[in-house]
């Protein structure tokens, strides 16, 4: 059975432009197959997974060692387990951080340079097919990295202090962040006709969630405040953004509301910071707006798994939009833009 | 079988294609002939789908090219001028995947390998990487994947360009087995002699418009009944060019600074009573001669694009 849902671009041609499951060819994606098997082929990809596990259990094990060594007179005490998993789970994030993007910063443009591009239009493929076999082949990479991970993170059970919700949430907060930076990494390289270009500008644009949010979010708040504002910090949604907040809250889960000392690396637990906001600005009168009252209440993982999905819903359609090579489009504008961009700097197809 | 109606396609203020007009008939090999920049290769990458005509119709097997790119993608299979291969893949993977993104079934796909790997004779190497292929192997090797799903129209662009004289000739005898494998054949070039071998319709493409179509033998026969000719006069060269533009059979005059250049149909009595004529009517003519060249060169010289 064809399910289809319609993308509500333009009313006038809906009919056409209905979405189709099919044209995804999730189930035999020829482009998934012959990524997977060149990816997975020769020695680098096993080297990589090996790389990545060393380095994060030479992690886990030097902050341990290091925790054992100032504490040898007075014992570990009971957070240790719960340190250990946060600096583990930060290091993965970092790592595939890293990692993720070089998955698919070359998928389009890569194709582009090869002059494989034009013969894979050719084909029966849809432009949904490719981009999907391009994301998932680079996703697939990354989660196999973080499954690798699993069995080192649960080493923390042994010590105590977390739950198995917390490791769940915890892996899908990585999971999802993984496909955010795959799905950065192919937008690029489908705008980007060098995959020069699109690596520096992917990786800037991760850059900017994991540190640059942040410090765009400090700013405002102390303009706010220079403004003459006294109360309580406001939340602002460049935070959100940043996937280190969604971590934190994972990883802390019912232990935010007392427990916040000792977790390295990680920012200040925001809820923490806001929930007395609320009330305070209800008992002093201020009217506060159903959006800002839901990114104080709300869990902030769970704030940051919204707006991820819905960055890439976004930049999937847009990724999808600049490869197809003739139809036009109510993206036709959005490529004309492109259009007049300089020219080493314009995506291929979007020129015509 | 292939159809263009007035078809446009302008980049920026360069207009590559100027209402070109033509049809390719079912079963033929049909030669696109044209200098360099002519328009060959945005002609054939609008049929493939790939680019998107400014004005004016494509259509393949009565399928419009623009409004139904879906159909035609399955009726075609293109090969352009320069392309490249995954590295990656060994040769019978490169078709496997070319194959099964055109939706061919995997038995017909396993079967369909091994065929064409023999037509393009590439049998032994099914297990080699595709780039440790030479240049010559790596362009049947394209040529197999665009039949892997057994298209009846074939797109091909400059198929013969940057081979040795050996690669070359195997590839010319490739193209004529698979005209009688039944398919149309486009092919693109700018070397009519390399054409002429194989093709059983040519046409001529100059800035975007198509100046000679046809059979082989009635395009090349007009080319070839059209002799050159080379007068040389004393002055008021551009009063002779006028006289020879009114004499009957007189197809073309060009003026160079040292000569006129006129294509004539006709006999050589046809061209002496030309001179004759000139001389009678007292021009200042003191040379008065056939200019002995090859195909190519006549055929540039029709086109314009190598002269002088």
């Amino acid at each position: 059975m064809k399910v289809s849902f319609r993308l509500p671009l333009r009313p006038a041609d809906w009919r056409a432009r209905s979405f189709n499951w099919s044209a995804l060819q999730f189930w035999n994606n020829p482009m998934l197959t012959k990524e997977l098997r060149s990816r997975m082929r020769g020695w680098r990809s096993p080297m990589t997974v090996a790389a990545y596990l060393l380095v994060l259990g030479g992690v886990g094990c030097a902050y341990y060692l290091l925790q054992s060594y100032q504490a040898r007179y007075s014992g570990l005490g009971p957070q240790i387990g719960l340190q250990l998993f946060a600096v583990l789970s930060v290091f993965q994030l970092l790592l595939v951080a890293f990692i993720t993007p070089a998955l698919t910063v070359g998928a389009i443009s890569g194709e582009r340079e090869r002059q494989t591009f034009d013969l894979l239009l050719c084909t029966r493929l849809t432009p949904w097919a490719i981009v999907f076999g391009k994301l998932f082949s680079g996703t697939a990479y990354s989660l196999l990295l973080l499954v690798a991970g699993l069995p080192l993170l649960s080493i923390v059970f042994l010590l105590g202090g977390i739950s198995l919700s917390n490791l769940a949430l915890t892996f899908l907060v990585l999971a999802m962040n993984a496909i955010t930076f795959a799905v950065i990494g192919l937008f690029c390289s489908a705008l980007f006709r060098r995959t020069q270009v699109s690596t520096i500008v992917a990786y800037g644009a991760v850059l900017f969630l994991l540190i640059g949010a942040s410090i765009v979010a400090s700013f405002v708040q102390s303009w706010r405040i220079s403004r003459g504002y006294g109360g309580p910090p406001l939340p602002s949604v460049l935070q959100y953004l940043n996937p280190l907040t969604a971590l934190s809250s994972a990883i802390m889960g019912k232990y935010m509301t007392n427990f916040t000392v000792g977790i390295p690396y990680l920012p200040v637990s925001l809820p923490q910071l806001y929930r007395p906001t609320l009330k305070f600005l209800a008992s002093s009168g201020v009217k506060v707006g159903a959006f800002q009252a839901w990114l104080i209440t709300a869990e902030p993982w769970l704030i940051q798994f919204v707006f991820e999905a819905i960055l890439v819903l976004i930049l999937l359609v847009l990724t999808v939009e600049l490869i197809k090579p003739v139809r036009r489009s109510p993206w036709s504008g959005v490529r004309r833009a492109f259009a007049r961009l300089p020219r080493r700097f314009r995506p291929k197809g979007a020129a015509a | 079988m292939v159809h263009l109606d007035d078809l446009r396609k302008g980049y920026g203020r360069v207009r590559a294609l100027d209402g070109l007009t033509m049809t390719v008939p079912e079963g033929s090999i049909f030669g696109f002939v044209g200098p360099n920049g002519a328009g060959k290769t945005t002609t054939l990458r609008i049929l493939a789908t790939l680019l998107r005509p400014s004005g004016g119709r494509a259509f393949i097997a009565d399928e419009d090219v623009v409004a139904r790119p879906e159909r035609v993608r399955q009726l075609i299979g293109y090969m352009p001028d320069f392309f490249g291969v995954y590295d990656d893949l060994k040769v019978s993977e490169y078709l496997d995947f070319y194959g099964q993104a055109h939706g061919v079934k995997s038995g017909v796909r396993r079967r369909m390998i091994g065929d064409l790997l023999a037509l393009v004779d590439l049998e032994d190497k099914a297990d080699a990487y595709v780039d440790t292929l030479s240049r010559g192997m790596k362009q049947r090797l394209c040529l197999a994947r665009c039949l892997i799903h057994d298209p009846t129209v074939l797109l091909l662009d400059e198929p013969a360009s940057g081979l040795d004289p050996r690669a070359r000739v195997e590839m010319r005898e490739l193209i004529k087995e698979l005209r009688q494998m039944g398919k149309t054949v486009i092919i693109s070039s700018h070397i009519l002699a390399e054409l002429s071998e194989m093709c059983t319709e040519v046409g001529i493409i100059d800035r975007g418009r198509l100046i000679a179509a046809g059979p082989v033998e009635q395009v090349l026969s007009g080319l070839k009944s059209g002799r050159l000719i080379a007068v040389r006069t004393a002055g008021r060269q551009e009063e002779v060019a006028e006289a020879l533009r009114q004499e009957p059979g007189v197809r073309d005059v060009v003026v160079y600074v040292d000569r006129l250049e006129a294509v004539i149909d006709g006999d050589v009595a046809r061209l002496s009573e030309i001179l004759r004529a000139l001389v009678a009517a007292g021009y200042p003519v003191y040379s008065f001669g056939e200019q002995i060249g090859s195909l190519e060169e006549t055929f540039l010289k029709l086109t314009g694009g190598g002269a002088q």
